[in-house]
């Protein structure tokens, strides 16, 4: 009889669910995307509904139940911090010190009561960071490597060094709260008036527009880095243990003005102080490898955490070494999580073997959520009166599809199984023509409606990467987690002059590469390999765009408007495809273009927007 | 539940009180002098499996404070849960809460 292992993360950010059968990845899901409220953090009833729906199971037949982390730990972290903080932070003592009491020292019970009191096993527990390194490691494609987690904070854990081989993890060295990069960096999210948990991509997103004038002050004043990457930081210039807020006045004082109002204009201050904390961040990431490669000697490094999601960074020990091959798991967040606790449970628990295949990891692409027929969709779409077109299969599709792309519409695209992460990977995505020089602003204003100074990320064919990019041939990155160089060769000749005389956003309006709708304003791009083995449908409309173009890049971005997570449902893809300006969608194997559509489909789009709690 | 946590308020004081008597410092507020590195050993993965099984870390000494509030909150959770399913929000959290303070609780 089959072994199932459910993983769970919940009460802190990005809830998820994980199944596992017979160590065999079958289903994983963030709660946000079933909800509709971003970061979602109560308990993952609806993703683990879905992965028992999934794996065709009830709650009776789930062997175990691993949540990914350790409360009790964490209750004493947070008991110790306000100890010897007191009687500074009172009032955070008298919010969060009720919660714990009332819901998080009771977890068993909790998911008893969630899972409709059918599970009767009992509850397993594994430390946070060692859910983050066994997310990163079981799933790769390495017999053994260096593992390297990094985020906000654990129970104490805020950085943990490690090394896994075969069925077994173990974590060497650790940096302990309130010590933390994760934190540091949403530090400087807040202060430069970005939300934390989600500004944190903004402002790596914004950090190409400054100069990183501030890192002398950041290192000589916040934090004491080491030749290892160990770090030391001086607490009086942040308020997070003790208080509502993630910085000091000490920290104003230092950097000359209060945080910056959420929705003002952004000043070129910000774009410094971005670069800076960025040039940082990189700067302990690469230190932390360097160690960590000469304690473990290792050649492959796996990375997990919030911060592997710093995607400048990995890009950066990817070209700038020591190892040879890098590796990061998709959902790296605190969803990701859910996935370690349970594998965790198979191989130490369990002590089941590991099986490395022909150097594929194996997250299926990160397509663990749900899918959806295409009865179901005609259901919806005859529902909504939506006008459509079907196709008979994916070849004819894409012929249809391409023309499209090729006039610079932008495609929503609904294919396929959910992705796991918080990045769309092309099943729940939207397209555009990576050669368009005015898209970037089109998507970003009329589509996302967010802020124009962000960048978009293109799918590249696997194969074709380096000839656009600057990323080892060898190198792939399914997952869109490195950031590379867009190749000399591809650049708009002349466009570095140009750029170096201009400030902030205007750099915006520079033709950059040949590829501007993905080239960021310091000529890098976070790349996504496409490949036919994980999406054969997206790999063919890329491939036949290849044909007719000559150019193998696609614009990808998630299928969202600002606030939104990324769409789930046919319905919410529709929804979203009415509540915008864009062009053209795709359900499996229908084409719905926006001027067919019935014009009472069309919602107000502040009340669409509305729905939405901006990021 | 308030009034019991105001009135077990003096003790984080009394507590803060005694750590800077001892000279402790969990949270390293004070640079370590003359380190040449901050990274401290992380115990061993555990080796025996019932250790997963535990909410908290085997090496783990609950200090007074947490053993009190954990007793506190065993009175204040008497009932049983194991029930029938409950469809209730669980989110644990206040929207006046702050995500990044939130984050760390």
């Amino acid at each position: 009889m089959a072994t199932y292992i459910l993983g769970i993360s919940a009460f802190y950010h990005d809830s998820a669910a994980a199944l596992l059968r017979d160590g065999e990845i079958i289903a994983a899901a963030q709660e946000e995307r079933f909800t509709r409220k971003k970061h979602d953090h109560s308990f993952p009833r609806n993703a683990v509904d879905y992965c028992l729906a999934e794996a065709g199971i009830s709650p009776v037949e789930i062997d175990y139940v691993a949540f990914y982390d350790k409360p009790l730990t964490k209750f004493d972290r947070l008991v110790q911090t306000y100890a010897t903080y007191a009687p500074k932070g009172f009032q955070s003592f008298m919010q969060a010190i009720p919660i714990w009491l009332r819901t998080k020292l009771h977890l068993p019970s909790v998911m008893d009561r969630a899972l409709g009191g059918q599970y009767k096993g009992r509850y397993l527990f594994t430390e946070h960071h060692e859910s983050h390194a066994a997310s990163a490691f079981f799933p790769s494609p390495f017999e053994e490597a260096a593992i390297m987690t990094l985020d906000g904070v654990g129970e104490w854990s805020t950085t943990s060094l490690g090394h896994g081989k075969n069925n077994r993890i173990n974590l060497l060295q650790e940096i302990r709260f309130p010590h933390s990069l994760g934190l540091l960096y949403s530090a400087f999210t807040y202060y430069t008036g970005f939300r934390v948990n989600s500004g944190e991509y903004k402002v790596m997103g914004l950090a190409p527009y400054g100069k990183p004038r501030f890192r002398d002050l950041i290192v000589d004043h916040l934090i004491d880095i080491k030749e290892d990457g160990s770090f030391w930081m001086d607490m009086s210039y942040f308020n997070y243990c003790q208080g509502m807020t993630m910085t000091s006045d000490k920290f104003h004082r230092l950097f000359g003005s209060p945080p910056r109002r959420s929705e003002s204009e952004i000043s070129q201050r910000e774009m410094d102080l971005a670069a800076s904390v960025q040039v940082v961040c990189e700067e302990v990431m690469l230190k932390c490898a360097s160690h960590l490669h000469k304690s473990t000697g290792s050649k492959n490094l796996v990375m997990a955490g919030g911060v592997a999601l710093n995607c400048v960074g990995n890009g950066r020990i990817l070209r700038e070494g020591p190892f040879e091959n890098v590796w990061i798991q998709p959902a790296s967040g605190d969803a990701g999580g859910a996935l370690g606790a349970a594998q965790i449970v198979h191989h130490h628990v369990l002590s089941e073997p590991r099986v490395v295949q022909n150097e594929a990891d194996s997250m299926s692409g990160s397509y663990l959520g749900p899918a959806f027929g295409q009865e179901d969709i005609d259901e919806i779409l005859k529902r909504e009166n939506a006008v459509y077109q079907s196709f008979a299969n994916d070849e004819e599709l894409v012929d249809a599809l391409v023309p499209l792309l090729e006039k610079e519409n932008v495609v929503g695209w609904f294919q396929g199984r959910m992705e796991f992460g918080p990045r769309a990977l092309g099943g729940r995505s939207i397209l555009g023509d990576a050669r368009s020089e005015k898209l970037q602003k089109v998507m970003n204003l009329k589509i996302k409606f967010r802020e124009s100074f962000r960048p978009f990320a293109p799918s590249i064919l696997a194969g074709k990467a380096h000839d656009y990019f600057e990323i080892p041939e060898n190198a792939d990155s399914p997952y869109m987690l490195i950031v590379a160089p867009v190749l000399e060769s591809h650049r708009e000749p002349g466009a570095t002059n140009t750029m170096a005389g201009l400030e902030g956003l205007n750099k915006l309006n520079v033709k950059r590469s040949v590829v501007p709708a993905i080239t960021h304003v310091d000529f890098s791009a976070r790349v996504q390999t496409i490949h036919e083995e994980t999406n054969p449908r997206y790999h063919r409309l890329l491939t036949k765009f290849y044909d007719k173009t000559a150019s193998p890049v696609l614009v990808n971005t998630s299928f969202n408007i600002r606030g939104e997570p990324i769409v789930c449902t046919p319905e919410d893809a529709y929804r979203c495809f009415m509540g915008t300006d864009m062009d053209v969608l795709v359900l499996e194997n229908t084409i719905l273009l926006k001027s067919d559509q019935p014009k009472e489909n069309i919602p107000d789009r502040k009340d669409y927007q509305s729905q939405f709690a901006l990021d | 539940m308030k009034i019991l946590l105001l009135i077990l308020y003096p003790l984080f004081i009394l507590s803060r009180l005694l750590g800077i008597l001892t000279g402790k410092d969990p949270l390293k507020h004070k640079r370590p002098a003359d380190q040449s590195s901050y990274w401290q050993e992380h115990p061993p993965s555990p080796s025996n499996p019932e250790a997963y099984f535990s909410e908290d870390l085997p090496e783990a000494k609950p200090s007074l404070l947490v053993r009190v509030l954990i007793a506190i909150s065993k009175l204040w959770n008497r009932k049983s849960y194991r029930a029938k399913r409950d469809n209730s929000p669980t989110s644990t959290a206040s929207d006046e809460i702050p995500d990044e303070i939130y984050t760390m609780w």
